[in-house]
């Protein structure tokens, strides 16, 4: 069923119910990959799911309900499901169903939605990288994969004022896992490449890791000033986002509640929220309550600008609307999410990083961050590897040690930002950083 | 849920193009989510999941399709899409014969769909009010009432016709303490395989009061001190040392690969004498629980490691062909989205034979972890690390001070060598296990035990 057949159905039930504030939101992904391991193809996968959310106003309360299922039928019993829910709330969250931001307020993003690739294009990618990775070392061993494949979303959005979006994006990816083993240990790297082609360098950079890291010794506990490689920088960043919404700052629930307007970082550091970065294909032009999306800077040379804030929680804060409605899958409500959260690049080269570093530690891998960083006190205490640094140059490899600290002072205690600013896999809601040097973290080793 | 005749033709198709084994998964699954924060209910969410997965085998290669239409055209093109990833057909379908074989499904109380709303939201608020009553620190209150109405079908080219229902209910409670400039947090979240009947066993405000008194504990705690120390760690969710110490490395998922630390091991001694180990999806009503896997496969009772002894892997049809040993009922996985693979279910070391009051008193200086967070592992070299919820520090056998923001890190073949004490108040905890075949409800636990030596994550 097509969303205009699924808007009308849902929208003719919401009349009958006598229902005046409403709104509809559709998704509909699909995804193709294919995976190799030990030089064969071992899994190949398609997917296409759709489903539905309707939400309406009942009293002054917002009731909500979604599906998978489009068929007449249970489209129908949805708007009764969510009127049914909203009987429940008593959250004295006032609804908002918005206009529109206005014509040419969208942006129309320059990123093309790629066609999913076939199985036989899937396969002679992975089969590719998988030769190119046996071939760059005599160490690889059983359980080097390769993987290769893309992703398209279409998200709509109507409402009964008569807001009426839509938006496809894409992604695709290769993705390669090198595990080496020379005979006393085994090591993994991994890379990856925005693109289905297997002339990047990928399988080289993964090979290059897994080797780097045999043989990795074990740190003395004490007080260190590290790096974070930019991957790491972005784990970081993803971990602690929930500081930067409006609503945790107004339930007491980020410690950046009440800053904007001061000094939370060091002044070398600018973090963006940036819908339309242009490495990220999975742009997008307005929020899932129907608000234009934009860039702007959370952190300013360490003054923090604004937080991030939906129509509800703008208004309860008396702030204007960021655009940063989202919502994780049909299912879930409306929260507030960044964009691809970006960290802006410095001055100083990854290797002029290291220099001003001269000795200390640099940090390639931090583990169990789901669980080992809590973003309500910005406490961490993160499973680590990486590498000794000793007068500004990577020496010997090292693992099994933790650093540990707390977010809100590492933002204080940022020493230089690298110009390398990497982003992950494109993402709705991604990360992008540099290199960053940070004094004075804790680290339990031996 | 699909009718027989057109599972039989799906099937067929799935095989047409040179794949031996196919395999079509159904699933209609309801859920329901009740969230409060600052004393009010803002939010319910009402989710009707429904789709079908179709896998088709070539020897270890697999080959999956999924689809959220199940419409006979949307079936017909799933599955067409998994024979023309396999190959090219000759046109000819393969008659397949299924033979529905009804399984015996343990019931509940209540199905969450015939209970009211609000008897649910009436238990939540019960919980959070006495996490918010505890003390006047206790700066904020979120809490979740969830519950799940999981229907499936699996049918398979060998015959096999099989459905389950599972429901299951959680309360998850999080309660943050302020001083004023300082945050800390608790957390608890009970969950069963039953209906709303599961607080008649387990009390909403002892839950609520629970996650409060763990969140004023830390906000009066210091740090945790940095370095190699003897630990005891708790009953219940404690069991995610063994979950994330050994659990995964266990799973053919990464042993049939050869990329797992325990690959090559069964019948050696790579635990402590003291360490009995069990994966159990057959526990009545237990949160991992199920009657068949997502393969089709009755749950099963494995002894994984036996006196300190490798006894058994879990295991899931691919890995089953990877490995040449016997499924285990271990297949699992989200949703149908996923392609299944092998996973825990109920994973607990069981009772051994030092009494508990002479695990703490033997501990000269160390750390008493008495809840656990969550953690991670790397299979490949058993590197894992977890979180300490809540910590004391232990001076010559007596618990003392709390300490907060630790975590305890390890490789999964030293730990096992390292529980040297093992007690006997077996106890588990529920979590939600995240692999490649998405987040699945997993039971952990544990007696207490004792670690000789660990790193423990803290201040320096």
């Amino acid at each position: 069923m097509s969303f205009t057949q699924i808007k009308e159905i849902l929208f003719r039930e919401a009349k009958r119910a006598g229902l005046t504030d409403y709104d509809v939101y559709f998704r509909m992904a699909s995804d193709a990959s294919a995976e190799a391991l030990n030089k064969e193809l071992s899994s190949c996968t398609f997917g296409t799911k759709g489903g539905v959310s309707f939400r309406c106003a009942v009293n002054g309360k917002i009731g909500a309900a979604s599906s998978q299922c489009l068929e007449e039928k249970e489209l129908t019993e949805l708007v009764a499901r969510a009127i049914a829910n909203a009987e429940v709330i008593d959250a004295d969250e006032e609804p908002i169903f918005f206009a529109g931001s206005g014509e040419g307020a969208y942006r129309k993003p320059d990123t093309a939605v790629p066609a999913l690739p076939d199985a036989a294009v899937l396969r002679h990618a992975v089969l590719e990288l998988q030769d190119q990775l046996y071939a760059a070392s005599d160490l690889m061993t059983d359980g080097t994969t390769s993987a290769a494949g893309a992703a398209t979303v279409t998200v709509s959005l109507a409402n009964s004022k008569g807001l009426d979006l839509s938006h496809s994006a894409g992604m695709c990816y290769t993705y390669a896992e090198a595990i080496v083993n020379d005979g006393k240990e085994p090591s993994f790297g991994t890379a990856f490449a925005p693109v289905i082609d297997t002339a990047s360098d990928i399988a080289k950079k993964a090979t290059d890791e897994a080797l780097a890291r045999l043989g990795a010794g074990t740190v003395k506990t004490g007080t260190y000033d590290v790096i974070f490689a930019a991957k790491q920088v972005r784990s970081l960043l993803s971990a602690f986002s929930g500081i930067f919404s409006g609503k945790n700052a107004l339930l007491g629930l980020s410690l950046l509640a009440g800053k904007e307007g001061q000094t939370v970082a060091a002044d070398c550091l600018t973090v963006v929220d940036d819908p339309f970065y242009a490495e990220n294909t999975m742009q997008m032009p307005f929020d899932a309550e129907g608000v234009a999306t934009k860039e702007k800077n959370l952190i300013e040379n360490g003054v923090l600008k604004t937080l991030l804030y939906d129509l509800t929680y703008a208004k309860k804060a008396g702030k204007t609307p960021t655009g940063n409605a989202a919502r994780g899958s049909i299912a879930d409500p409306v929260s507030i999410s960044p964009y691809c959260l970006r960290i802006a690049p410095g001055t100083d080269s990854p290797e002029g990083l290291r220099e001003k570093l001269g000795n200390g530690l640099y940090i390639t891998e931090l583990k169990g961050l789901h669980a080992g960083a809590d973003a309500v006190t910005g406490d961490f205490s993160i499973e680590s590897a990486g590498f000794l640094v000793e007068n500004g140059k990577l020496t010997k490899p090292v693992h099994s040690f933790t650093v540990a600290g707390n977010f809100f002072d590492l933002l204080k205690a940022i020493g230089g930002v690298a110009d390398n600013v990497e982003m992950g896999l494109p993402s709705v809601s991604g990360t992008a950083a540099p290199d960053l040097l940070i004094k004075g973290l804790s680290v339990a080793g031996e | 849920m699909i009718e027989k005749q057109l599972l039989e033709e799906l099937l067929g198709i799935a095989v047409s193009t040179g794949a031996d084994f196919a395999e079509v998964f159904a699933e209609q699954e309801r859920s329901g989510q009740l969230r409060l924060i600052s004393g009010k209910i803002e939010s319910v969410r009402d989710n009707l999941l429904s789709g079908v997965g179709i896998r088709a085998f070539v020897g270890t290669k697999t080959y999956y399709a999924s689809t959220s239409d199940t419409t006979r055209a949307g079936l017909l093109k799933c599955a067409a899409a998994v024979a023309g990833a396999v190959g090219d057909g000759n046109g000819q379908t393969t008659p397949i014969n299924l033979t529905p074989d009804p399984i015996a499904i343990e019931r509940v109380k209540h199905l969450p769909g015939n209970v009211e709303t609000k008897r649910k939201a009436d238990i939540l608020r019960e919980a959070t009010d006495a996490a918010s009553g505890l003390d006047e620190k206790i700066s904020q209150v979120q809490g979740v009432y969830m519950d799940v109405d999981r229907r499936f079908l699996v049918a398979n080219t060998e015959g096999l016709c099989r459905e389950d229902r599972k429901i299951r209910t959680r309360l998850a409670i999080t309660a943050v303490a302020s001083d004023g400039g300082e945050n800390q947090s608790g957390f608890y979240g009970p969950g069963g395989g039953m209906g709303i009947e599961f607080f008649e066993r387990v009390s909403p405000r002892a839950a609520g009061e629970r996650a409060a008194r763990q969140a004023l504990t830390n906000l009066s705690a210091v740090y945790c001190p940095a370095g190699t120390m003897t630990v005891a760690i708790e009953n219940g969710f404690g069991g995610v040392i063994f979950h994330e110490a050994c659990g995964h490395s266990l799973e053919a998922t990464s042993v049939g690969i050869g990329a797992s630390q325990m690959a090559g091991k069964l019948g050696q001694q790579i635990a402590n004498p003291k360490v009995t180990a069990i994966d159990d999806g057959t526990i009545s009503h237990g949160w991992g629980s199920f009657d068949i896997d997502d393969e089709g496969n009755p749950a099963s009772r494995t002894v994984l490691i036996e006196n300190g002894i490798l006894k058994n892997y879990m295991i899931d049809r691919l890995g089953s062909r990877r490995m040449g040993m016997p499924m285990t009922g271990n297949s699992r996985r989200e949703n149908y989205t996923y392609e299944p693979t092998s996973r825990m279910t109920n994973t607990f070391i069981d009772n051994g034979p030092d009494k508990n009051e002479d695990i703490i008193a033997s501990i000269e200086y160390g750390l008493y972890a008495k809840e656990m967070g969550g953690g991670s592992v790397n299979p490949l070299t058993g590197e894992f690390n977890f979180a300490v919820k809540e910590g004391y520090l232990v001076r010559n056998g007596k618990i003392c001070e709390p300490v907060r923001g630790a975590s305890l890190i390890g490789t999964g073949a030293q730990i096992l060598q390292d529980i040297d004490m093992v007690g006997q108040n077996l106890a588990t905890g529920q979590g939600v296990c995240g692999s490649s075949s998405g987040s699945v409800p997993t039971d952990v636990g544990q007696p207490l035990i004792r670690v000789r030596k660990i790193t423990v994550g803290g201040r320096s």
